[in-house]
């Protein structure tokens, strides 16, 4: 069993792999992404992809 | 708090079928003795009773000029279809019995078949590999036809994917925007869920409780609870098509019996079955299964009609976003937060699932 919790009052997500390892993380992408890696979760945690600041894409529509 | 997923783009998403599954086709009370059509995971198929009641499932298409079967004039003669264009005639196994105008039936003339099992008020189908079908679990939902709880149920199509269904169903905190005055409150949104995978089972959990919320219409009107509410919403969906809401509803404060018994509680089991019709569009199946006011038409009829209106906003919602979509250049992001945990979790596994 995989467990994601997010409890009151708490912005940060805290994930526990069925073997037992443990690690918090910031948004769900990072914290699947440690717990799948079972059983070599990354020794420094989820890490979070945020891209670099940069200007907001335009919302592009396909041509038809 | 937020990031962006470059794992779950567009091109990640389940657009294609989870093969080798059982998916709902009909309820079971569709189904008769008149010719019955419907498309699932983009294979249309025919279904009816034979005479002694059982369900039958197979091509919609007559192996000759490929006329549908459903269509009129074919109709049932007995335990076989005929075709309504020249009449090549087919058994309950999809055999072809007789052809126009030759004694002799060509050995590939027949059709394909389905296996098909009637479980929980459902019509299920296996679509990929028949012998495949009997060690393949049939998920359930047994509050659907069970002594002690009173059903109402329909089916909308939906103009969408299925994985937007999903996406939709395992993130509960839209009802406090899309469904707001029907079945969402602020609380909704407001609180934190946790989220369990049993990769064993193959099931996702996601839990959210509330321990005091306003009631909303939908509960207020169908329970008699003017007050404060305890709220629990515990999602156990088995991907790739069934979804299953454990609704809890009882007076703030007031919680189950240590024993597990919960007699001062509201139950609700809010089913979905998910089923892929198209790449791009869905069979919307819902149910409301409840443990109180077994007789009361009213309440049965309130909870159809509201029910009804909330999965029409939740259509209208993702056939706007269907357009949207499938108007875009493959490729764009996504932003996930918190909420949707149970949302990510459903997509690995479908995703997995599909291969």
């Amino acid at each position: 069993m995989l467990r994601v919790t997010w409890l009151p009052g708490d912005d940060r997500l805290r994930g526990r792999c069925h073997c037992g390892a443990q690690a918090e993380a910031d948004e769900p992408v990072a914290m699947w992404e440690w717990l799948l890696a079972h059983p070599d979760h990354p020794a420094g945690g989820p890490v979070s992809l945020d891209p670099p600041a940069a200007r907001p894409p335009a919302h592009l529509v396909r041509s038809t | 708090m937020t990031g962006c997923d470059p794992g779950h783009k567009l091109a990640g998403m389940t657009t294609a079928f989870v093969p080798n599954q059982w998916y709902v086709a009909a309820y079971t009370r569709e189904i008769g003795r008149e010719l019955f059509t419907r498309t699932v995971c983009g294979e249309s198929i025919l279904f009816w009773r034979t005479a002694d009641g059982a369900v039958t499932a197979m091509s919609d298409r007559c192996v000759h000029r490929r006329f549908p079967l459903g269509e009129k004039p074919s109709h049932l003669v007995g335990d076989t279809v005929v075709c309504g264009y020249h009449g090549f005639t087919y058994g309950a196994d999809g055999v072809c019995v007789a052809v126009p105008g030759q004694a002799r039936v060509p050995r590939t003339a027949r059709l394909r078949t389905y296996p098909v099992v009637e479980q929980d008020s459902f019509v299920w189908v296996f679509i990929g590999e028949p012998e495949r079908a009997a060690a393949t679990r049939i998920p359930r939902a047994p509050w659907l036809d069970m002594p002690g709880w009173t059903v109402v149920s329909g089916m909308e199509p939906l103009a969408a994917r299925a994985s937007l269904l999903v996406d939709n169903l395992l993130d509960l905190s839209h009802e406090t925007y899309l469904h707001g005055g029907y079945i969402g409150t602020p609380e909704v949104a407001e609180t934190p869920i946790t989220t369990e995978v049993d990769e064993e089972a193959g099931i996702v959990h996601v839990s959210r409780r509330m321990a005091d919320a306003a009631c909303p219409p939908f509960y207020a009107n169908s329970t008699g609870l003017t007050g404060r509410i305890t709220r629990w919403q515990d999602i156990e969906f088995t991907p790739p098509c069934l979804y299953l809401l454990h609704s809890r509803i009882a007076p703030a404060g007031v919680l189950p019996n240590d024993d597990g018994t919960d007699p001062d509680a509201f139950h609700v089991e809010v089913v979905y079955a998910i089923t892929p019709e198209t790449a791009s569009t869905t069979h919307d199946f819902w149910a409301v299964a409840r443990d109180f006011a077994l007789d009361d038409q009213d309440v049965s009829d309130y909870l159809a009609a509201s029910n009804r209106t909330v999965v029409l906003q939740d259509v209208a919602a993702l056939d706007v976003l269907e357009q949207v979509i499938s108007g875009e250049p493959d490729g764009y992001q996504e932003l996930s937060i918190n909420i949707d945990t149970g949302g990510l979790a459903a997509r690995r596994m479908i995703a997995r699932m599909r291969g």
